[in-house]
């Protein structure tokens, strides 16, 4: 008896966390460079660009193009951030463990003139 | 006794490890790292209900060091060894708190404290909030894989039970072992 009320906490959870993890957040067209918690870059997807950040575990090729961000290429050996594809617009950051990097969308477009001044708005 | 739980225990190592390091070869379940069944787990919990915590302990910690050695994942360690402290701390709270058959609701409580563990360990290291955002995806596998680790444990452990095999304490070859030494 006292399993079923585990089962149906359990499935509970599962409900809710789904829930969460399908509404929409981010998106817009800022997206954030982070190395070690500090911010590297602030890339407008807008502009196809091409960067490479070195870490501890190597090297991380990042790319914007039509107006989607990915990791193109990594050193380390697991690939995750490289299969994680484009960052959407559900679903979590893009996140190089080796290298300690994080790529993550900007809570505000308006963020990319404030921070660098190289966002190209204008 | 103290050496047939000793040579229960490293078999049961073996064993984990060998699931370890074949589950490491299959390809990844999603592109989320962490989120994989940890089947080597079964025998972790099979110590822990069978033989007792300290034995479960060194099971856990010879699987988790050998098995980054092996697969060659240095980097994973840290994560798993922050992960496997915070379930192994769970589970023994639990075991007072939690009686009778439900070791696998137990099993799913640490791995959701495993997961944590591991969550807290990436976000130390990277220094971002930012794999917190995972949690949702993680909560559930956990759940789905505590389940299946904890459900398998506690068949396998009810039918030894049955058999008259566990626990290892009430073994009637009482002599034999004393001749031993």
């Amino acid at each position: 008896m006292k399993q079923r009320y585990w089962i149906l906490l359990f499935a509970a959870i599962i409900a809710a966390c789904l829930l969460v993890w399908l509404l929409p957040r981010g998106g817009g067209q800022t997206a954030l460079v982070y190395q070690d918690g500090t911010l590297l870059y602030t890339l407008d997807l807008r502009q196809s660009r091409t960067l490479t950040v070195t870490g501890p575990a190597g090297e991380n090729l990042i790319t914007v193009a039509g107006g989607e961000v990915f990791v193109s290429y990594a050193d380390c050996p697991d690939q995750v951030c490289v299969q994680h594809g484009p960052l959407q617009k559900r679903g979590g950051p893009i996140v190089c463990l080796p290298n300690r990097l994080t790529i993550e969308w900007a809570k505000h477009d308006a963020q990319v003139d404030a921070l660098s001044g190289t966002g190209g708005l204008s | 006794m103290r050496l047939k739980k000793l040579t229960l225990t490293a078999v049961l190592t073996a064993a984990a490890l060998v699931m370890f390091v074949l589950e490491s070869q299959l390809p990844p379940l999603t592109v989320i790292p962490g989120i994989k069944p940890g089947l080597s787990n079964i025998f972790t919990l099979f110590a822990m209900e069978a033989l007792g915590p300290g034995w479960a302990f060194g099971l856990f910690l010879t699987r988790v060091t050998l098995g980054c050695v092996i697969t060659g994942q240095g980097s994973a360690f840290l994560y798993s060894l922050a992960g496997g402290l915070c379930a192994y701390v769970l589970m023994l709270l639990l075991k007072k708190a939690l009686r009778g058959n439900t070791l696998w609701v137990r099993s799913v409580l640490c791995a959701m404290a495993h997961n944590a563990g591991q969550m807290a360990a990436a976000a130390a290291i990277t220094r971002t909030c930012a794999v917190w955002s995972y949690l949702p995806v993680l909560i559930p596998a956990a759940i789905l894989a505590g389940t299946l680790t904890g459900l398998c444990a506690q068949l396998v452990l009810n039918r030894l039970e049955k058999a008259g095999l566990i626990p290892v304490n009430q073994v009637p070859n009482k002599q034999e072992e004393e001749a031993n030494g």
